[in-house]
């Protein structure tokens, strides 16, 4: 990233321009390092879910984001795809590698869109078993080995 | 109702009824199949030809209410009319079918194709490719004086009642001399009087974007919410009964759904008045007895079987009640996960997945092709660009980390 010549936003410029975006929306700064929590709500079309969701950002760190409620609902037999963690319902919007997002661009116009896509695809998922909203797999033993901690942790 | 959640239900119904229909390619294969076989009846060594032999497809295929067959072994039907220039009088019931027949079997391909001969038509089966039928109606125009009973006393619009036809059947034709009456050109001119405002705004909206003359576009790309509806209530029926003899006919449901449109514009909201309005259109006679008119001839009523078989009036109504039941539940629902479930009940698990898969499909193209964009305020994605949208850039979903 250090070579990329941007300005890089704050986090709590990314997370003031958030607030004055999305109507009921807040956020809280953490007590160390300047990081902040945004919370507020999306819905990716007319007949969604309304999703409460929440980007913790630390300057250097990269975004995690989180879907607060409602929970979501996991087919039987399939996990959850494109996601850092299923118990928190944290989930991965872009490839590091690819440098799709870096810290000068605004969450306003990257992370929030992709959420509401994810989310969309989400219900079309959980609806079908497929996901369409396109990715990247991971290689099949991560996948198997996670999977494996899936199923001991719902056991 | 909020306009956009309504848009929004009739999005993934139109996907469903789109699923339903035949595809363009099944539709093309149906349309080279009866032509060819309405060339070879009217070729210059044809017998027929001296009657000049007109064949027009008729029924869903026509007015496009076409719809999946549900049960397996099931296949689409298509149904033609052969039309012979011959008087009433000049020619019998069992001759009219036998000419048609003959014609047909002189052909070693269509002889092999034919099925046992059916009660008013013959049926060629095709196997190949996708498995469907053309049943051949043999007919002939009806009087000058039945026609002008027709408008006089039963106030059929004379546009509609000069396409009467006289028709055959096996099963009484030995027994009653006259020729059992029928009018589906009249009956399809009638559908689509009745969504013709829809029927017209769409042909121009496509003429525009195709870049072509009104009357070039095909009819099967224009889809009223009308026919939308019937295909979406004949699917939910024969999801519903199966096989059960006793189930509603299409017939009755595809007249009742044209009375009761009302060139809404959106397909949820056109299938819910639709079903709200249906039962005002059935009548009752002086005994009491329900009576659904054919719209083309007064003198059919095609609740005539109900008298005899009271089961069939059962279920109707039955089915009728579920449907406004189940649609407006749909209305209620939230998260297209959830209404998947209620969608997969009515229209079959297969169907409902494919859709909702070409629906996931459609907006990762969007989204790759740079014509997706959110609404700032509430996330709702959208393909419309405005002040208060931003596009959704390129991003690549990724797993576990």
């Amino acid at each position: 990233m250090g070579k990329i010549n941007h300005q890089k936003i704050s986090p709590v410029a990314q997370a003031e321009k958030l607030r004055l975006s999305i109507p009921d929306s807040k956020f809280t700064l953490k007590s160390q390092g300047g990081g902040v929590v945004w919370e507020g709500s999306i819905c990716p079309c007319a007949i969604s879910h309304i999703y409460r969701i929440s980007i913790a950002y630390s300057l250097d760190k990269r975004p995690i984001i989180r879907v607060l409620s409602p929970k979501l609902m996991v087919p039987e037999g399939h996990k959850l795809p494109h996601v850092y963690s299923h118990q928190n319902q944290e989930i991965c919007l872009y490839y590091p590698p690819a440098k799709e997002w870096h810290s000068g661009m605004l969450f306003t116009k990257t992370i929030v869109p992709w959420a509401s896509e994810w989310l969309y695809h989400y219900e079309i998922w959980a609806a079908t078993g497929e996901w369409q909203g396109g990715g990247i797999e991971h290689d099949e033993k991560k996948k198997e080995k996670f999977s494996g901690l899936i199923m001991s942790k719902l056991k | 109702m909020n306009t956009h959640i309504d848009q929004e239900y009739s999005k993934i119904l139109e996907k469903i009824a789109e699923n339903l229909d035949l595809t363009p390619t099944q539709y093309e294969i149906a349309t080279r199949s009866y032509q060819a076989v309405g060339g070879y009846l009217d070729a210059y060594d044809s017998m027929l030809k001296p009657f000049r032999p007109q064949i027009i497809p008729q029924g869903s295929f026509r007015y496009g209410t076409v719809t999946k067959p549900w049960l397996d072994g099931e296949e689409y039907d298509i149904d033609l009319t052969c039309k012979l220039h011959i008087h009433e009088s000049n020619i019998t019931q069992i001759y009219l079918k036998k000419l048609v027949g003959d014609r047909l079997k002189e052909n070693a391909n269509y002889k092999r194709m034919l099925a046992p001969e059916r009660r008013r038509c013959w049926r060629i089966q095709y196997n190949e490719g996708f498995r469907f039928h053309l049943d051949v109606v043999p007919a002939i125009p009806d009087s000058p004086a039945y026609i002008r009973q027709l408008t006089e006393i039963y106030g059929v619009p004379p546009s509609l009642a000069t396409h009467a036809l006289c028709i055959t059947d096996n099963e009484t034709w030995h027994t009653d001399l006259e020729f059992p009456k029928s009018n589906p050109e009249g009956y399809a001119m009638w559908i689509l009087e009745r969504m013709k405002v829809e029927y017209e705004r769409r042909r121009a909206i496509l003429a525009g974007q195709m870049k072509l003359s009104v009357d070039s576009v095909d009819p099967f790309l224009i889809k009223t919410p009308l026919q939308r509806v019937i295909q979406l209530l004949k699917r939910h029926r024969d999801v519903r009964y199966g096989d059960d003899l006793d189930k509603p006919v299409s017939i009755i449901i595809t007249t009742l759904a044209a009375q009761s449109y009302d060139n809404e514009a959106d397909i949820f909201t056109a299938l819910r008045n639709v079903l709200s309005r249906m039962e005002r259109n059935i009548g009752r006679d002086h005994a009491g007895n329900r009576v659904i008119l054919n719209p083309v001839n007064p003198r059919e009523n095609f609740a005539d079987k109900w008298k005899a078989n009271p089961r069939r009036e059962k279920l109707f109504f039955e089915w009728l009640g579920a449907a406004q039941r189940d649609f407006n539940l749909l209305a209620q629902k939230r998260g297209i996960h959830e209404l998947a479930i209620p969608l997969k009940e009515y229209f079959g698990d297969k169907l409902v997945v494919k859709s909702l898969n070409e629906m996931g499909e459609h907006m990762r193209r969007e989204r790759e092709e740079n014509r997706l964009f959110m609404e700032s305020k509430s996330g709702i994605l959208t393909s419309v660009a405005s002040v208060s949208t931003v596009p959704v850039l390129k991003h690549t979903n990724y797993g576990q980390d």
